[in-house]
């Protein structure tokens, strides 16, 4: 418990049980660090848009607001929720397969009247780390190999959902981050080579042997954005001359170049990080994956003194799939990956996203316990 | 938690520890990530910096889209049906334009703006890149581009670009046999891969350019152009990243030579001709009137003129080829004679009085001869099938339709000469026609089958509609004695094609009762003596003999037929006398095959409102079958 506030408004009863509220300092600060840092950034790029601007501020508002709320529920609440959030989300992506909105040839959104539009494939951010800590934490280590099993099914059943929308991004992000929760519950060292091998000759022997000339073409131009300059590889080359031009320091606030002259497309959502290397250089994009890697250092410390099992194996899944996001995002911008549309946590605009992230923070505060 | 804690103490310390190392290993592999990273910023960010404040500040790098040349269409014999050529437009770049209004009161001084090009402008321009040139207007005149040079220094944003648009090398004359590209509309953007089509303008709209569209198309390339700070490109070569890829050549069964005669033999006359090869299915030619030329709708047709295209009451828009519909009269004869052989409910040499007048049992109602006169009912007296064939006697066929039971005629129109179903493999056909059964008529009507309604349907009349696709067909099948071939237009092309999805079946045997083949060979036999059965006397020749079977060469097989017109003016239209007179006329049709042995051609022919089928469809069928089998003395009448 800690103070979070100045002792000298604690005079009101509302103050008092703000002062009682359960939060880490750390992990806050690290939030409010990159929510700063983002949040200044955008105002240059979408100054041309204050109703966008507007909104991001409002759901960032709503984020916050769920992270202290999500902070205050007791770890065994969490634990009894866990079966009806986890049939919940499955239910709302299989909803979205038939009716949701379509967008750019992908079933992923849900509109619904009251509630910001948003896409269910968000909500596995938080619900899918839990899921798989609610059904492992009274499991035996080394883990069994029905209880593997078992996980294997749990992840397969909602990420088959967001797959067939199809998302591929979320896909690979969201079963990664799954397997690492497996890893952490004491998957045995054996089992985890055995894997990495199989795949291994998994991928020689479609290559050499299922996939045709024009696939593996296909599948090199998804590799290879330069073959394509036209499609994706547009964004990349941009991305990396907004980069690149802005140097050590940058050329300043709402002075990019690359992004205000519409060059760069999509700057305020995934491209969010180029727009900040221009304006601010490598000492902005250095501070802020700083400030990221600080949240995800402190977010592992804090899952490793959770009491509980449950919390322990929660928590450091929903980090990691935080930590995945952004290093994915980051490596897209820079070139080292292909484009997969994964934004920038807590940075890009992307409505509901950065909701679902501060609540998730919320969550692995609670379960730290107090 | 209390109580699993205190369960199983050691279990839990060694999972806490194993817990511990592993979070460990996962943040010491993402802390190498994050390494990773900022290396790979440093080297874009600092390393890099200055190539890349070069590129950033002093100049631009534009990715243009190079359009793909559309693939070329070639006849049967190697001759070009379309290509593609090169005209200038007079395009705008919205992003160097500061003030479009002014920009266009300087242009319509100089051009002539239609209000019509200017609200097409406004619809091209949304959804495109701002550097992107959008056309505002085509194919310049020699003067026109004159005056924009020498206004060229008030006019930023004005570029002159060269547009390759299609060039069909027959214009009307076969735009209903391999159809035509149209300009991408905004609504085609959903659908359209984005990137492939970023630099085209064209989509095929109709016929083989539409079926064939992504194998058409080809593939686009792209190159990076260095323009200034102002947008202008600077002086060093644009450089080629990628090579656009041309799109297929393909060669149709389309034969241009027949395609002419047939055109010209149909004249100004309203209707469709399609024939085909039966040995391969090739479509060899198809002709629709009246039609329209592609290649104004192209370049120069405005909105107003393109709009009366759809709305003249003659439609030249519309491909009576494949989306007609007409009654097929006694051209549907043979079909119901093979299907009452097949079902055995009459033979060859069953005899029918034929007096004029066929009764139903029972019933009052009276259904005619087609050669009734006022003073006499008509009729052919004794006929059997081969006669009912070659004089069409409407009796037969009211008594052979009357013992058919519908669906069971229906199934074999269906099955064996493909009437109302789609039956090409390569032509998008917008109907089925109508093959009515018990079923369709309750659903649409509400009402039963009636026997009447088979009486009619024995005539090739009633309900029943087909198209001339579908008739041209069915004349295939017949030329065939019973084997099926699959309609198609494409013979070959230079690379695999995407659409072909398996190689179709070119020709493909019926199983059925070996006596059917005797059937099959004397319909053809029968028909062939509507054609050549002459000087018999009076009502005794095949009905199509005086008027082409007197000088004929070679061995044809035909049927006529003369549909009713039922509807003819459309709601809200006011006809004066005569147009009335002519609208109403019947409709002339004519199916052939020849030779009658080993048949090279199989043809149907409808003309519209034309009169009698011998008479004005049999010479139009000849004419066509004339340009297969002697293409010289075409040639020689024609000089």
């Amino acid at each position: 418990m800690t103070d979070l506030l100045q002792p000298d408004v604690r005079n009101t009863r509302r103050i008092n049980w703000l002062y009682s509220a359960h939060v880490d300092p750390w992990l806050v600060l690290g939030i409010v660090l990159v929510l700063a840092l983002g949040l200044t950034v955008m105002s240059g790029t979408l100054g041309h848009a204050p109703s966008m601007l507007f909104r991001h501020v409002f759901l960032i508002f709503v984020g916050v607001s769920a992270l202290f709320v999500m902070a205050q529920i007791p770890e065994h609440t969490y634990l009894g929720l866990t079966p009806l959030v986890y049939l919940g989300s499955v239910a709302l992506l299989v909803y979205v397969l038939f009716f949701g909105d379509e967008a750019n040839g992908a079933m992923r959104w849900i509109d619904w009247p009251l509630v910001p539009r948003f896409q269910p494939s968000e909500i596995l951010k938080v619900s899918l780390p839990l899921s798989l800590a609610w059904y492992l934490h009274d499991k035996p280590t080394p883990l069994r190999i029905w209880d593997l099993v078992v996980c294997l099914v749990i992840i397969g059943i909602p990420v088959g959902c967001v797959y067939a929308q199809p998302d591929f991004g979320t896909t690979v992000l969201v079963t990664t981050a799954c397997l690492c929760v497996v890893f952490l519950a004491g998957l045995q060292w054996r089992w985890i080579l055995a894997a990495v091998g199989l795949s291994v000759i998994g991928f020689i022997v479609a290559w050499r042997v299922l996939l045709d000339e024009y696939q593996i073409q296909r599948i090199m131009t998804f590799l290879d954005p330069d073959r394509n300059p036209l499609g994706a590889g547009w964004n990349i080359i941009q991305s990396k001359i907004a980069l690149g031009s802005g140097g050590a320091t940058g050329k300043g606030l709402g002075e990019g170049t690359q992004s205000q002259l519409s060059f760069l497309p999509e700057g305020h959502t995934d491209f969010m990080l180029a727009v900040i290397g221009e304006e601010l250089g490598f000492v902005g994009t250095a501070s802020l994956l700083t400030f990221f890697f600080f949240i995800f250092a402190r977010g592992m410390t804090m899952s490793r003194k959770c009491p509980t099992r449950f919390g322990r194996l929660a928590s450091a899944g929903f980090l990691m799939m935080f930590f995945g996001y952004m290093i994915t995002n980051v490596m897209m911008v820079s070139g080292l990956l292909p484009v997969v549309g994964a934004p920038l946590p807590l940075v890009s605009y992307g409505g509901t996203s950065v909701i679902t992230i501060l609540a998730g923070f919320g969550v692995v505060i609670a379960l730290r316990g107090r | 938690m209390i109580e699993s804690v205190q369960g199983s103490v050691s279990r839990n310390t060694s999972e806490l520890r194993s817990f511990g190392d592993r979070v460990l290993i996962l943040v010491v592999l993402g802390f190498l990530l994050l390494l990773i990273v900022l290396g790979r910023l440093v080297y874009l960010q600092i390393y890099n910096h200055e190539a890349y404040q070069t590129q950033s500040l002093n100049n631009r790098i534009q990715i243009q889209a190079i359009a793909p040349p559309r693939g070329l269409i070639f006849d049967t014999n190697g001759k070009l049906l379309a290509d593609n050529r090169q005209i200038l437009s007079l395009a705008l770049v919205p992003e160097r334009v500061d003030d479009v209004d002014m920009l266009f009161d300087r242009l319509s001084k100089l051009i002539e703006l239609t209000p019509g090009e200017l609200r097409a402008f406004e619809e091209r321009i949304r959804g495109r890149p701002k550097h992107d040139p959008i056309v505002l207007k085509r194919d310049l005149t020699d003067k026109e581009q004159a005056q924009l040079a020498v206004n060229r220094h008030d006019l930023d944003g004005v570029v002159v670009t060269y547009e390759t648009i299609r060039h069909y090398l027959y214009g009307e004359k076969f735009v209903h046999a391999i159809g035509t590209v149209r300009r991408i509309a905004k609504e085609d953007l959903d659908s359209l891969d984005r990137v492939n089509y970023r630099g085209t303008q064209f989509i095929g709209g109709t016929g083989v350019e539409r079926f064939y569209e992504s194998s058409l198309h080809g593939s686009v390339g792209s190159r990076s152009v260095e323009v200034d700070a102002s947008g202008r490109p600077t002086r060093e070569q644009p450089e080629d990243l990628t090579p656009p890829i041309r799109g297929a050549s393909l060669t149709l069964y389309i034969d241009s030579s027949l395609q002419l005669a047939a055109d010209a033999a149909l004249g100004d006359r309203r209707g469709a001709i399609v024939a085909i090869d039966p040995r391969t299915g090739g479509i060899l030619a198809m002709v629709s009137k009246p039609a329209y030329d592609p290649n104004q709708m192209l370049s120069g047709m405005n909105a107003d003129e393109v709009n009366t295209m759809y709305t003249h009451r003659d439609k030249p828009m519309f491909n009576r080829a494949v989306q007609g519909m007409y009654a097929p009269g006694s051209t549907f004869k043979p079909v119901v004679g093979m299907a009452a052989l097949s079902e055995k409910v009459t033979a060859w040499d069953e005899v029918v009085v034929d007096e004029g007048n066929f009764r139903l049992p029972g019933s009052s109602q009276v259904y005619r001869s087609w050669n009734r006169t006022s003073t006499s009912p008509g009729g052919h007296g004794r006929v059997d099938m081969h006669r009912a064939i070659y004089r069409s006697s409407n009796v037969y066929f009211y008594t052979i339709g009357s013992r058919l039971d519908v669906d069971v005629l229906g199934d074999f129109a269906y099955q064996r000469f493909g009437i109302g179903r789609r039956t090409t493999y390569d032509l998008h056909e917008t109907t089925t026609g109508v093959l009515p059964s018990r079923e369709w008529k309750e659903s649409t009507y509400g009402e039963p089958w009636y026997p009447g309604d088979s009486v009619i349907l024995g005539i090739g009349q009633g309900y029943l509609s087909v198209t001339p696709l579908q008739l041209a067909t069915a004349a295939t099948v017949l030329a065939n004695r019973g084997a099926w071939v699959q309609p198609r237009m494409l013979k070959r092309s230079d690379r695999h094609l995407v659409e072909i999805k398996e190689d179709p079946v070119a020709r493909s045997a019926v199983l059925e009762p070996a006596e059917m083949a005797e059937h099959w060979e004397r319909m053809a036999t029968a028909m062939s003596a509507v054609v050549h059965r002459g000087n018999q006397g009076f009502d005794q020749n095949g009905t199509a003999w005086a008027f082409i079977g007197l000088d004929i060469p070679y061995t044809m097989a035909g049927k006529s037929g003369t549909a009713q017109v039922i509807e003819s003016t459309r709601e809200g239209e006011e006809l004066d006398d005569e147009e009335r007179d002519e609208y109403e006329r019947n409709h002339a049709l004519f199916i052939a095959f020849a030779p009658l042995m080993d048949p090279e051609i199989a043809v149907a022919v409808i003309i519209e409102n034309g009169g009698g089928g011998s008479q004005e469809a049999g010479p139009v069928a000849r004419a066509v079958i004339d340009a297969k089998l002697q293409p010289s003395s075409v040639v020689a009448q024609r000089d």
